[in-house]
């Protein structure tokens, strides 16, 4: 096996086993968090400046959902 | 590959990704799709520079200078958090789940996670992008150059 594609089959290797650690650990800590974090979620007053953007991803209080705009659902 | 190659390539893959990183300025559909087109170019990144990092790695614990080290480091964070805004992008993406024809509503946690990993992965990039500053001058130098065999030479080493 040439070195090149040894190095492919590495870096797609190491990659795909940090993305599957990390939706392993994202999935428990939603199970462990669960309840929590949607009571937190549902229970936030739904105002658009209290809408929260990180990265560039605008999230609605009220319903946990990526949006472009958030809107009062009261 | 050339320097001159990976200086485009790397240099297509930081524009790319400081203009992705606010949906805003493109559009979610631009964003989305602009990110999925990253990705081979990320990993073609990564394998031209896997043997390297992979040598720094095994000097790690015994004698190495600190700039490299620190280069790892940063190197490896900024791997995980790039994987991480990828495959949360994935998990909460509408543009192409709609294209592929899943429409599942995203959980907030995986919005979070996402917004967390893409602010880490825009530091971590430009931390990443000065600490290799020297090789970008020097590879903009050398392109500048008006090139001769031996520099081409040079270039492909």
């Amino acid at each position: 096996m040439n070195r090149t594609l040894k190095n492919v089959i590495a870096v797609l290797l190491v990659t795909l086993f940090t993305a599957f650690a990390i939706f392993v650990t994202v999935q428990l800590t939603g199970r462990i968090l669960g309840p929590t974090a949607t009571a937190a979620a549902q229970s936030a007053p739904a105002q658009t400046s209290q809408s929260t953007t990180s990265g560039g991803q605008l999230v609605c209080p009220a319903t946990g959902c990526a949006a472009d705009s958030c809107h009062a659902t009261q | 590959m050339s320097a001159r190659s990976r200086l485009w390539l790397d240099l297509g893959l930081f524009g790319a990704l400081l203009v992705a990183y606010n949906p805003s300025w493109t559009g979610l559909a631009v964003h989305e799709w602009l990110c999925a087109a990253a990705i081979a170019p990320l990993l073609l990144h990564l394998i031209i520079n896997w043997e390297r990092t992979m040598a720094i790695a095994r000097r790690f614990a015994v004698h190495l200078r600190h700039t490299p080290r620190l280069n790892l480091v940063i190197d490896s964070a900024l791997f995980v958090a790039a994987v991480g805004v990828t495959l949360s992008g994935f998990m909460v993406s509408r543009a192409i789940a709609g294209a592929l024809g899943f429409a599942v509503a995203p959980s907030a946690l995986w919005i979070s996670v996402h917004s967390f990993t893409a602010d880490a992965t825009i530091a971590l990039l430009v931390v990443h992008f000065a600490l290799h500053w020297k090789w970008i001058t020097g590879a903009a130098r050398r392109m500048a150059r008006p090139s001769t065999p031996s520099a081409r030479t040079q270039e492909t080493l």
